[in-house]
């Protein structure tokens, strides 16, 4: 098959919907893209083969984007438009002297040169390479396929040479804008939707394949993204990192679901509409497409949404497995429960050892004869910080519960008592004379309280004894609310109480 | 090399000594300590380096002969900053301040019911005597009386006697001697004060028990508190007790007076 024969690459771009490639069209196509890289790996090859020793820490790769930078940013629109090679030397020449700051401008200027020459279509630059093309039969054809990246061109204004980039440089740097994929979908989607919608369905095959690689790059990303996240999981703030972006995944992914069910609802239409038989088969490839990509997206729902539960697991399960390599023990399992099986005289030193590893150090206060009756007789005013007196009260141990209290109620409390010993009293009779002396509620709590104590007879406080029914009540429980309280007498004495 | 080593086992001994020390331990009863204490005694150096560790953490050590050193080191702070010195909070607590300045006097009268003569506290060969808190709080009683009296009769001991003695005594008399007829034994009666001040200095090894048990517990004072006395006893206010006490008797003392004007 003759050059000419080849279909221009990008034709199907313009014009009205073509009748559809056939896969030798769609065949070489695809060959050239893969083939419009190589001018570039080839001079990169060419430039750091290290046959010019001046060169050897440039990298020609880094080069080659520097100039395709430099002549987009200088075609503005205007078909006269480019770059002139001063202006690139201009624009290269702060990146070649980074990598190498002894080189002099006319170094510089070989390199630039070296540059162009390899990336240009005309001359040495152009680049000619073998490609393949299949017959209608699928026979492979080689031909051979010429182009390149820049290309320059005469203007007569300034009498210079400037340089543009050919669509073939275009193209390649277009694949080169690396888009986020899920921008990407969804960009692909909207073509795919809009091309449905205006009939061109035969385009619309294009993009349902662009379509279905798309989902399985995205199905890569996100099970690459799940798996890194469960190789650290213990590392993994899962709340503050993880969380968005498994919220944020499922929310693209919901949308892409709906976005396709649109596209196949308008296919379906078409379907239905189109009476072309050969069309009609288009269509349904499209939406076998179309639903297999479907699939495959709420399987990856269904992955992200069970990613939630999975990971927490995970990284709780890893989070126990950990404290064996961390110092700090597992309290529960390695010590409180191997504790509960220890026996006493086993457990005991150990105890006493976690006690003293955890209070630390304690300081015993020297009782200081001299230094402490200083203290105690200081003079008033040069006096250290005490303790409020309120402070001190909460430190009380709770036997000590008349301490905070006046003298005066300490009396009163004795002249109370003294009563029991002419004879028995009912509590109720007790707290009256209480009320009587003007003690106030919050004292006689502590009356009632410190005769209740005497409910048990190991709680002699005030020596006293509850007796209900002529027998000293043994009961702490008891809520009885007149009691017969009498002077509890010694039992060494074997005296009998008066009855 | 051999001299860090020796550094590091000087270092160490020095350490277990003032552990010992701290914790108040008898060397009659470990056999480590009475070593120690052996070393101190006999190897200057070492004597030193103890001395310079206790001075580093604000102590001292109290016994002046080696016979007293043989009953066990007694610490004292050099500073009230020291991290060992006492408080209200550690000797004191849930005292109010009539309560502390009350046990200020009845320490010094404690020290003068055991040493009551200036040179007791001196004599190595003084057999202590004993006493329970009724016994010591009704002597305690008789000296804040004669303080009263002396402070009474003569405006110039009372120039010499601290307001906060005359506000301690006042108060002590002021509280009811005996527990209440509810048995309560706490530190609003004298001998609730006393037993109190007693206990205390029971627990921090400054005497010992003799028999009786509860409120008719004799004490006994012990070496660690003759040190302590003797080091008190030119103290301005343990002078005033003690003549009181004398006062009391009806014993004078012409050195007291010397002491007092000084």
């Amino acid at each position: 098959m003759s050059e000419q024969q080849q279909p221009s690459l990008f034709e199907t771009r313009t014009g009205p919907d073509p009748k559809g490639e056939s896969w030798s069209q769609v065949f070489a196509r695809r060959m050239q893209s893969l083939l419009m890289g190589f001018p570039i790996h080839q001079m990169v090859a060419r430039g750091e083969s290290g046959h010019r020793p001046d060169w050897d820490k440039q990298n020609f790769t880094f080069l080659a984007l520097q100039v395709f930078d430099s002549v987009f940013a200088r075609m503005a629109p205007g078909v006269g438009s480019g770059a002139t090679r001063e202006e690139l030397i201009h624009d290269l020449k702060p990146y070649i002297m980074g990598l190498q700051a002894d080189l002099n401008d006319d170094q510089i200027a070989e390199i630039v040169d070296f540059l162009l020459d390899n990336l240009m279509n005309e001359g040495r630059g152009s680049f000619e390479r073998q490609a393949i093309w299949l017959s209608e039969e699928e026979e492979p054809k080689p031909y051979m396929f010429r182009f390149g990246l820049l290309k320059s061109y005469h203007d007569p204004d300034s009498d210079q040479f400037i340089i543009r980039a050919t669509t073939e440089a275009i193209h390649l740097y277009l694949r080169m804008l690396d888009q986020p994929i899920e921008d990407e979908q969804i960009s692909n989607l909207f073509i795919l939707h809009e091309q449905v919608r205006r009939g061109r369905i035969n385009r619309a095959r294009r993009e349902v394949e662009r379509t279905m690689l798309l989902s399985l790059e995205y199905e890569r990303y996100i099970e690459g993204m799940l798996r890194a996240v469960r190789r650290d999981v213990r590392t993994v703030d899962w709340v503050r990192e993880v969380t968005p972006k498994i919220e944020e995944a499922h929310r693209h992914v919901r949308r892409l679901i709906k976005d396709q069910g649109t596209v196949l609802a308008e296919l379906k239409k078409e379907l239905v509409r189109n009476k072309d038989r050969e069309l009609q088969q288009v269509i349904r490839d499209l939406i076998d497409y179309l639903e297999t990509c479907q699939r495959r997206h709420m399987e990856l729902e269904r992955h992200i949404l069970a990613a939630g539960p999975a990971f927490l697991e995970e990284q709780a399960y890893q989070r126990f497995r950990s404290m064996a390599r961390s110092p700090m023990p597992d309290l529960n399992e390695q010590v409180f429960l191997p504790a509960l099986e220890c026996s006493d005289t086993v457990m005991r030193p150990q105890l006493k050892d976690i006690y003293h590893t955890m209070l630390g150090p304690q300081i015993e206060r020297i009782l200081d004869l001299n230094l402490f009756i200083d203290k105690l007789l200081r003079e008033e005013g040069n006096n250290e910080v005490f303790l409020d007196a309120e402070e001190d009260e909460d430190r009380l141990p709770i036997m000590n519960l008349f301490n905070p209290l006046e003298d005066v109620f300490e009396e009163k409390l004795a002249q109370i008592v003294n009563r029991v010993d002419v004879a028995p009293v009912r509590l109720s009779e007790l707290l009256e004379a209480g009320r009587q002396m003007e003690l106030d509620d919050e004292q006689l709590a502590v009356l009632g309280v410190s005769f209740l104590q005497s409910y048990h007879a190991r709680a002699d406080l005030l020596g006293l004894r509850v007796y209900k029914d002529g027998k000293p009540l043994e009961d702490p429980d008891f809520m009885g609310d007149d009691l017969l309280i009498r002077r509890a007498y010694d039992p060494e004495s074997r005296a009998e109480p008066p009855s | 090399m051999a001299e860090e080593t020796n550094l590091n086992e000087t270092g160490y001994a020095a350490g277990r000594l003032i552990a010992f020390a701290l914790k108040s331990a008898k060397p009659h009863r470990d056999s480590e300590y009475k070593q120690l204490i052996d070393r101190y005694i006999h190897d200057e150096p070492f004597a030193v380096g103890v001395d310079a560790v206790l001075e580093g953490m604000s102590l001292r050590i109290l016994n002046e002969t080696t016979q007293s050193l043989r009953a066990g080191l007694v610490l004292a702070c050099t500073a009230s900053a020291s991290p060992f010195a006492p408080n209200i909070e550690s000797h004191a607590r849930g005292l109010n301040r009539d309560q502390q300045m009350a046990m200020g006097v009845i320490h010094l009268a404690v020290m003068s019911f055991y040493y009551p003569q200036v040179d007791d506290d001196d004599d190595d060969e003084f057999r202590s005597r004993s006493g329970t808190p009724s016994e010591i709080a009704s002597e305690i009683r008789e000296i804040c009386e004669a303080l009263q009296t002396a402070h009474q009769q003569d405006d110039s001991a009372g120039d010499e006697m601290p307001n906060q003695v005359r506000l301690a005594y006042e108060y002590y008399l002021s509280l009811q001697p005996a527990p209440t007829r509810a048995g309560y034994y706490g530190k609003t009666t004298q001998i609730g004060l006393v037993h109190h001040v007693l206990n205390e200095l029971h627990r921090n090894g400054f005497l010992g028990l003799d028999g009786g048990d509860g409120p008719n517990t004799r004490y006994v004072s012990l070496p660690k508190y003759r040190i302590y006395v003797r080091r008190m006893s030119s103290h301005h206010l343990a002078q005033s007790v003690r003549k009181a006490r004398r006062a009391m008797h009806g014993q004078t003392d012409a050195n007291d007076a010397a002491v007092i004007q000084r």
